[in-house]
């Protein structure tokens, strides 16, 4: 499980903070991808997230816990409401929607 | 695999709880219903599943909320994980996945869904758990986005759910079982409160045992013409058009039958019990008091109630509440009313050895319709797996209609070859002789006037008789009178002879005197000496 506060350089302090969670499969393929999709997106946003990547391969546990079907999947947790993206986080107007995020800056 | 309906989730299910019951755990990833949905639903099966469920099976809700938002491809390692920590935090080795098809249609590419479909067998084989999939197909067992999937699988069950003359069939069919031998054929499933149950039994040799013991039919000329009845635990049939008495030979079967103290079960299809039992007591076969204490048990249903594959199943299931000896099943030919003929035939098969295999002597009957008078052929092909066939036809003649009785076949007892006429009365069944004259059989008034006119010759035929005997008794008194005169004309006779000799005699001595007394009043001769030899005649 990997915990990371990902401030962009040279963002000021957060007017909305994000938290987030990935679950994803070890190397999997739609995992990288969704991971590199996502740091991506918070950059281009230049996003404070507080993202926790899980992967469900080493902490099943946790994927039981929290019911995933399917991997990668992203969980908002805060601010509300709870949303759940599932996939690799390529359409990025799902993204952002899920995210809570307005498409154009 | 199957199409909607078909029981896919509870042959899963079921599998799941039987492994429970053998001390498997299980898993099931409900994709489509909701596990409380899908306890709820098979609450009615004989499962107790609110006993086992999260001790021995466990359910896991894998249903995609709509308000999952997706964004491009993913893979199954969310669930396989998931599955993974509930198995091992559970020693579970079974898992079913049901309805996966509907989290990989969320892929909506092919080669992904082939790829995840291959990720999960890879998986089972990797975690060493026995995996159920279920996966929908339509009506000619084709899913085009899951045509793969059978070829990766060891073991392969296709379910159907037809309608066959508007009567729903289930069947199930192995399509393939690596390393096993297991029978590819289509078999006839029902679900009952048991669950799934497969009607066809694979048993194919027929090693049921055999008596020589005889059972009655109720009816003394018949059972005379059957040489001594029909053999226990063998299946006879009685075939007719309607109204033949059909039903009524069977009656007597049971009520022979509930006398000798046998237990029997009657199976009707198209009459109410009660309507039976009143129809029997106008031809003197009472079977209310049997059926009040118990040795009689009657069952009717309508036989379009269900299918003939559930009629099979309600039949096995009385007969083992009910341990009867003797069974009738009054018209056995409905059965082909629902689900197709072929397969009526295969069911009734079946009955007729489960039956045998469980020593019961079974008569069953079954209808020939129409026109088709002289045609002693059944609907169901039964004829071939009965062992006594009875055929019961009309006689249609001299505007009567007349019951006519013949065995046209027994196996393994000499029987009658004769037509026989069955006569209804208050009193019961009879059979009585028929008349045959110049190729024609006689029946009925036809019958009492044939017999009426033969007891009216025999009576002119004893009249003259007697005359005749009379006559002779005179003459022979006749004689014998002639023969008395004779006899008393004879010893009249002789006595006239006697008469006659001793009147000569007399004359003759007389003479002699007199001839004497000449000489010796003349004196010239000397006297006739005694004893001197005289010539007399």
């Amino acid at each position: 499980m990997t915990v990371a506060r990902l401030r962009p350089e040279g963002a000021t302090e957060p007017d909305g903070r994000v938290v987030l969670t990935l679950y994803v499969a070890g190397r999997a393929p739609a995992s990288a991808r969704a991971i590199a999709n996502l740091n991506a997106l918070i950059q281009e946003r230049r996003l404070v997230v507080d993202l926790t990547i899980v992967d469900v391969l080493e902490t099943p546990g946790a994927a039981l816990l929290e019911r995933i079907l399917v991997t990668p999947t992203l969980m908002k947790t805060f601010p509300a409401p709870h949303t759940r993206v599932i996939g690799d986080l390529s359409d990025k107007k799902i993204l952002l929607q899920g995210l809570g995020l307005p498409e154009t800056i | 695999m199957g199409g909607p309906g078909c029981g896919k989730t509870i042959f899963a299910l079921q599998t799941l709880v039987t492994g429970v019951r053998q001390g498997v755990s299980g898993i099931f990833v409900a994709f489509e219903e909701s596990s409380l949905q899908i306890i709820a639903n098979c609450q009615n099966f004989k499962w107790d599943l609110n006993k086992i469920v999260s001790k021995k099976l466990f359910f896991l809700d894998a249903q995609i909320s709509p308000d999952h938002l997706q964004a491009g491809k993913f893979d199954l390692n969310g669930i396989l994980a998931a599955v993974k920590a509930k198995a091992d935090e559970s020693g579970a080795r079974r898992v079913v996945f049901d309805g996966i098809d509907v989290l990989l249609s969320l892929l909506n590419d092919a080669v992904a869904e082939r790829r995840e479909i291959a990720r999960l067998n890879n998986w089972l084989l990797e975690s060493q758990l026995t995996g159920i999939v279920t996966a929908k197909t339509d009506c000619n067992m084709v899913n085009p986005r899951l045509e793969y999937l059978p070829f990766i699988c060891d073991c392969v069950i296709s379910l159907h759910h037809e309608l066959v003359e508007r009567v729903a069939l289930r069947s199930l069919r192995i399509l393939k079982y690596r390393g096993s031998n297991a029978s590819t054929s289509e078999l006839s499933m029902i679900i009952g409160p048991n669950g799934i149950e497969i009607a066809s039994a694979a048993k194919t040799e027929l090693d049921y045992p055999v008596s020589t013991d005889r059972v009655s039919s109720g009816v003394a000329r018949l059972d005379t013409m059957l040489g001594g009845g029909y053999y226990r635990a063998t299946g006879i049939l009685i075939s007719g058009q309607p109204g033949t008495a059909k039903s009524t030979l069977c009656g007597a079967f049971a009520k022979a039958a509930c006398e000798r103290g046998e237990r029997t079960l009657y199976i009707s299809y198209d009459e109410s019990s009660d309507q039976i039992v009143r129809n029997f007591n106008s031809v003197n076969l009472p079977l209310s008091k049997f059926k009040r204490s118990g040795m009689l048990r009657m069952y009717s249903v309508e036989a379009e109630s269900q299918s003939s594959d559930e009629h099979f199943l309600r039949i096995q299931a009385l007969v083992c509440e009910h341990q009867p000896l003797c069974m009738v099943i009054d018209p056995l030919s409905s059965l082909v009313r629902v689900g197709g003929v072929s397969h009526a035939a295969n069911v009734v098969s079946r009955i007729i050895s489960f039956a045998k295999q469980r020593k019961i002597t079974v008569v069953c009957t079954t209808l020939l319709q129409g026109a088709f008078d002289n045609v002693e052929a059944t609907p169901l092909q039964i004829s071939t797996i009965a062992d006594t066939w009875i055929h019961l036809s009309y006689q249609i003649r001299a505007g009567e209609r007349n019951r006519a009785i013949t065995i046209v076949k027994s196996r393994g007892m000499g029987h009658s070859n004769q037509v026989r006429e069955l006569v209804l009365s208050d009193n019961g069944i009879d059979l009585t002789d028929v008349y045959s004259v110049e190729g024609e059989v006689l029946m009925g008034t036809a019958r009492w006037q044939r017999e009426n006119q033969e007891r009216l010759q025999q009576h002119a035929c004893e009249i003259e008789f007697e005359c005749r005997r009379e006559q002779l008794k005179n003459s022979q008194a006749e004689a014998l009178t002639r023969i008395e005169l004779a006899k008393r004309e004879l010893k009249l006779r002789e006595a006239e002879l006697e008469a006659l000799l001793s009147q000569k005699k007399a004359q003759q001595e007389q003479w002699i005197q007199t001839q004497r007394e000449v000489r010796n009043r003349r004196r010239a001769d000397l006297p006739v000496q005694h004893g001197s030899r005289k010539l007399l005649s």
